[in-house]
């Protein structure tokens, strides 16, 4: 089973120490997924300034480029994992998070951990 | 032991145990010199996190949790066991002391974290020794290397709790008295043993990949587990390519999953698949690992140049954008490698393919009456295929005729009729 991890924010990515720190705890967290057979993908995104929107909404086509001021939540990244279980990919999600707690304090942040469908 | 009952903290040790539990058996055999001691030392651990995780709740650092709680089991058992007593007092000492320090979870955690790369490897030569019949290495390998349950593997391999059970334990008995605890092959039976493990890792896979039929979730895990395996096995040996190969031919062959048979069930030949149903994550990761395999040389093994093959197909946008001639060019130094009526039978097909069913068929001729492959239906199968290209009708229908003959599978011999069938009409 696959899961995908999704990064997502919903306030300013202000923390305390240095962003190095938990850029390299993040890298060798990846680097051991990898080693541990888990990571299937991951990657960071650019910020949604540099993103766009394409929306269909009461029947109209409309693109919109970033950033989203009336957005509340936004991706910055994903995971995706090859699992046995859901419990699974919530223990890598949780350990990520820890990092986070460790490495960023005041870092607020989600995993969103989601089953990606396989139809067979 | 655990996997039947299935609430919340239960399901939380198990995927804890699946992802640190080589790990912890890793540091534990180094510290014993014993995989099934380490192994049976860790899952006395397990059973302390079913029983204490549910009232106390899980650990901040569970995986820290279970090596410090394996250590201390580990000291009343040597303790309480007479026959364990002599041999490892010394080591009960050590780990009683390494309990005693400031902060186990710390020190437990960093153990974890080091490299135990050796450790992990000695851990797979040893569940993968050539003393242990097939099963056994492939039962102990998911236990030790893998992370699965008894139960689980039961599950995987259709069989009942107490079989695995009974097969881990003969193992671990047939290890011992080989004096195989915890060694690691020395370099001039390197290779060899090293082509032991992946041909395990292999058959696991395909234990779980030619299991198409049944609602059965456990066998496609069982190829997720052996994907898993081979990742890991490159990380701990970066500089062998076969290891890169093997792990790029399973995420190949396992991309195709959703595409290789019909809504019948029906196997579909890789030509007439329908690529929009390929996994395309698999193939990136396979073509990146394949890329890893450095070793592009004229020595390169049989997984890499399977994995090459399966690379030319993943790799074609379509079935006649496929780049037949460098395929046929890999058949030919797969069959030096490992020659085999089968490889030169797939060979054959892809001359057929790249140059023509002339030269397809003159392959096959020379291959027909291997005894091998006398009465192999797939040899007559191949040559109707080209004698119909060729525009041989009358010949062709009459090879479909005797392949269908020759098959004791009822779809297959039915697609042969039919094709025999079509042929009969336009003569």
């Amino acid at each position: 089973m696959r899961y995908l991890i999704n990064v997502v924010h919903d306030r300013p990515l202000d923390f305390e120490g240095d962003p190095t720190a938990l850029h390299e705890a993040m890298g060798a967290f990846v680097a051991k997924l990898a080693a541990d057979g888990i990571l299937v993908d991951a990657a960071g995104l650019e910020p949604t300034e540099r993103g766009a929107r394409v929306d269909l909404h009461g029947g109209k086509v409309k693109i919109v480029d970033g950033p989203f001021a009336e957005a509340k939540e936004w991706i910055g990244g994903y995971f995706i994992v090859q699992c046995r279980s859901q419990e699974e990919a919530v223990e890598v999600a949780r350990q990520s998070i820890e990092l986070h707690r460790e490495h960023a304090p005041g870092f607020e942040l989600i995993h969103e951990v989601r089953r990606i469908l396989d139809e067979e | 032991m655990i996997g039947e009952r299935t609430d919340g903290v239960h399901r939380t040790v198990e995927a804890v145990w699946r992802l640190e539990s080589a790990k912890i058996i890793a540091v534990l055999a180094r510290t014993v010199n014993d995989v099934g001691l380490a192994e049976e030392l860790a899952s006395d651990a397990v059973i302390a996190a079913l029983e204490q995780w549910p009232a106390e709740g899980v650990p901040d650092k569970p995986g820290a949790w279970l090596m410090v709680t394996a250590k201390r089991r580990a000291v009343d058992r040597i303790r309480r066991d007479q026959n364990l007593k002599g041999k490892y007092e010394q080591v009960a000492r050590q780990l009683e002391a390494s309990g005693q320090s400031e902060d186990p979870i710390a020190e437990a955690e960093s153990e974890l974290d080091d490299d135990i790369g050796d450790e992990l490897l000695r851990v797979v030569f040893c569940a993968c020794h050539p003393v242990l019949s097939i099963e056994a290495r492939a039962a102990l390998t998911l236990k030790a290397a893998a992370g699965l349950t008894t139960g689980e593997i039961a599950r995987a391999y259709l069989t009942s709790e107490p079989t695995v059970a009974q097969r881990i334990v003969r193992a671990k008995r047939k290890l011992e008295a080989a004096g195989v605890t915890f060694e690691a092959p020395s370099p001039a039976e390197f290779g060899e043993r090293l082509e032991a493990v992946l041909e395990v890792v292999y058959l696991i896979f395909n234990e779980g990949y030619t299991a198409t039929v049944g609602d059965d979730l456990m066998r496609p895990q069982l190829c997720e587990d052996a994907m898993r395996l081979a990742q890991r096995l490159t990380a701990l040996l970066p500089d062998q390519p076969e290891v890169f190969g093997l792990a790029a031919l399973l995420d190949f062959q396992a991309s195709r999953a959703r595409a290789r048979t019909d809504a019948d069930g029906e196997p579909v030949p890789l030509p007439e698949q329908n690529r929009a149903k390929w996994d395309r994550l698999l193939i990136r990761r396979g073509l990146a690992t394949l890329h890893r395999s450095s070793a592009w040389g004229d020595d390169a093994g049989p997984y890499v140049l399977q994995a090459a093959i399966a690379a030319c197909h993943a790799r074609a946008a379509g079935a006649d954008e496929t780049d037949w001639v460098r395929i046929a060019g890999l058949y030919s130094r797969l069959l030096a490698v490992q020659p085999s009526p089968v490889v030169a039978l797939n060979r054959a097909v892809a001359f057929g393919m790249a140059f023509g069913p002339e030269r397809g068929l003159e392959l096959v001729d020379e291959i027909a009456e291997l005894p091998a492959l006398k009465d192999y239906h797939l040899v007559p199968a191949v040559r109707g295929e080209m004698l119909e290209r060729m525009g041989r009708a009358e010949e062709a229908r009459n090879a479909f005729e005797h392949a269908a003959e020759l098959t004791d599978n009822l779809r297959e011999k039915g697609q042969l009729r039919r094709r025999a069938g079509d042929l009969g009409d336009a003569v």
